[in-house]
C-alpha cells in the first residue's frame, strides 16, 4: 500500500466518519449528539431541522433603557431585530446576519432564562455579548446603568398583543 | 444529461454554485465590518471568554491573532481576494488547492467566531468547500472524487429529510397545518403582503404547509426515480429556495443548496445504471 492509497482511504473514512456523525447529531441516535457537539467548535456537523418542530411563529422586540445619575429611568427604545423585506434582498441582504445574530442571542436568553439558574445564564455568551453591545451604544445622555427587555408580538395580523419575556437588571454603563 | 456522469463536470457545478454563494455572504460579512468591534455583538473580547482552549495553548495563540479586531477584517479581505482568484477561470495555472484551502481556513475561522447568526447555508458552503478543496488535491484521484460527490448528495440529501421528518412531528405541520402562514405572517421571516394574500385562504395554507411536508420527508426517494423523475424533487427544491430567498430574504441558501444538486443528479444517474427495471 503506498501513500496514494492510505490518503484515499483516510479521506474515504473521513467523509464516512463525518457523514455519520452528521446523520446522529440529526436523530440524537444512541444519545450520542452531545458527545459530537461538544467537540464542534467549527460548525461542522450542521443542524438541517430548519423551522421544526415548531417553527418561530412570533417576532422578538429588543428593548432598553437607561438609568441617570438621579436614578431616573428614561424611556424604551427598542432595536430593531427584523428587517423590511425588499426584492433586492433575495441576492443581497447584509442586515440578514446582524439581525440573525441579534434574534438568535435574544432566543437564547429567553429559553436558558427559563431553564437555567440566574447565576448561569447571566454569565453565557450571549447574555454578555447583549449587555456589552446595549451598553456600548451611542447615547445622547449620560446614563449610569441599562437594562434590557424582551418582549414578544404575533405577526403582522396578530390575534392577541405583545408580552413580555425577559426582563434583565440594570447594568453599570 | 451524460454531462451529469462527468465527474469533472459536477465538480465545475458545484464549485461556481458555491462560489457565488460564499462571494455574496463574505462581502455581506464585510459591509458589516462594524459588527466586529469589540463594542458589537460579535465582540471578540466577548467571544474569545468561552474558553474552549487554554490560553497557553498554540491554537488559542494563533486564534486570538488573527479573530481579533481588527486584524479580522484583514482575514475577510484575504477571503475575498482567494474568490476572486478562484472566480476567473484560466488566472490560475496551477492547482486550485491551495485556494480551495485558505477558503477552508477562513470559513472555520468565521464559524469558530460566531456563536450565533450563522445558519444552515453557511454549513452547507462549508461542508461543499471542504469537498472541493480534497478533491482539487488531486483531480485524478477518483475514489475520492466519487466519496465527495456521494458525501455532498447524502448531506444534502439528509438536511430535506430531517427537516421534514421534524416538521412531520409538529403540530402547526401537520395536525393543524397553518406553519407556513404563521411563519409568513412575522416579520423576521415573512412577508405582509404575502401574509395578507394568505390570511383567510385556508386552502392554500394547507397545500403549501403539507407539500413542504411531504416533499421533504420523500426526498430521499430522488436516489431511485431516475431521469426524469429526479426532476420533480430537484425542480421543487429549487421553487422552495427561490421562494425563501424571495419571501423570508434566505438569500444564501439558494447557492448553497443549488450547489449540491449536481451530486445528486450524478448519483441518481449512477445508481438508475443498476436498475433492472
Amino acid at each position: 500500500m503506498n501513500l496514494s492509497d492510505i490518503f484515499t482511504y483516510l479521506i474515504v473514512g473521513c467523509l464516512g466518519f463525518w457523514l455519520l456523525a452528521s446523520a446522529i447529531c440529526q436523530f440524537n441516535i444512541l444519545h450520542l449528539e452531545n458527545f459530537f457537539r461538544r467537540m464542534d467548535y467549527f460548525s461542522l456537523l450542521p443542524r438541517w431541522s430548519f423551522f421544526a418542530p415548531n417553527p418561530g411563529v412570533t417576532d422578538y422586540h429588543l428593548l432598553y433603557r437607561d438609568k441617570n445619575q438621579e436614578n431616573e429611568c428614561g424611556r424604551w427604545r427598542e432595536l430593531p431585530i427584523a428587517s423590511k423585506r425588499t426584492l433586492l434582498g433575495a441576492v443581497w441582504n447584509p442586515k440578514k446576519r446582524s439581525k440573525k445574530a441579534l434574534s438568535d442571542a435574544v432566543q437564547t436568553i429567553v429559553r436558558s432564562s427559563n431553564t437555567l439558574k440566574p447565576s448561569e445564564f447571566k454569565t453565557s455568551i450571549c447574555y454578555i455579548a447583549l449587555v456589552n453591545f446595549i451598553a456600548s451604544l451611542p447615547r445622547r445622555t449620560d446614563g449610569r446603568a441599562t437594562q434590557f427587555m424582551i418582549m414578544e408580538s404575533y405577526g403582522h395580523y396578530p390575534d392577541k398583543g405583545p408580552k413580555m419575556l425577559f426582563r434583565s437588571e440594570f447594568h453599570k454603563i | 444529461m451524460e454531462n451529469f456522469l462527468n465527474m469533472e463536470f459536477i465538480y465545475a457545478c458545484m464549485k461556481y454554485f458555491v462560489l457565488v454563494g460564499i462571494s455574496i455572504s463574505t462581502i455581506e460579512l464585510l459591509y458589516n465590518w462594524r459588527n466586529f468591534q469589540d463594542n458589537r455583538l460579535y465582540s471578540w473580547k466577548v467571544i474569545s471568554t468561552r474558553g474552549y482552549f487554554s490560553e497557553n495553548n498554540i491554537f488559542h495563540k494563533l486564534a486570538h491573532f488573527l479573530l481579533k479586531y481588527p486584524n479580522f477584517i484583514g482575514v475577510i479581505i484575504f477571503r475575498v481576494l482567494v474568490l476572486v482568484l478562484l472566480v476567473i477561470p484560466g488566472i490560475w495555472g496551477f492547482s486550485q488547492a491551495p485556494l480551495f484551502l485558505a477558503l477552508v481556513l477562513t470559513s472555520l475561522m468565521i464559524n469558530y467566531r460566531s456563536p450565533f447568526g450563522q445558519d444552515g447555508s453557511d454549513q452547507m458552503s462549508t461542508i461543499v468547500v471542504i469537498v472541493l478543496f480534497l478533491y482539487h488535491i488531486n483531480p485524478d484521484n477518483t475514489i475520492v472524487a466519487q466519496a465527495g460527490i456521494w458525501f455532498i448528495a447524502l448531506q444534502s440529501i439528509l438536511s430535506y429529510f430531517t427537516a421534514g421528518f421534524f416538521k412531520a412531528k409538529g403540530d402547526k405541520w401537520t395536525k393543524n397545518p397553518n406553519a407556513v402562514y404563521l411563519i409568513f405572517n412575522t416579520s423576521t421571516y415573512g412577508s405582509k403582503p404575502i401574509a395578507g394574500y394568505l390570511q383567510n385562504r385556508q386552502s392554500a395554507i394547507t397545500f403549501l404547509t403539507w407539500s413542504t411536508v411531504a416533499v421533504e420527508v420523500m426526498f430521499p426517494l430522488v436516489l431511485v426515480t431516475g431521469y426524469p423523475g429526479m426532476l420533480v424533487f430537484l425542480g421543487w427544491g429549487l421553487a422552495f429556495h427561490l421562494m425563501n430567498a424571495l419571501v423570508m430574504g434566505l438569500n444564501s441558501f439558494l447557492w448553497a443548496f443549488l450547489a449540491t444538486y449536481g451530486a445528486i443528479v450524478y448519483c441518481c444517474m449512477q445508481l438508475s445504471a443498476y436498475w433492472i427495471f
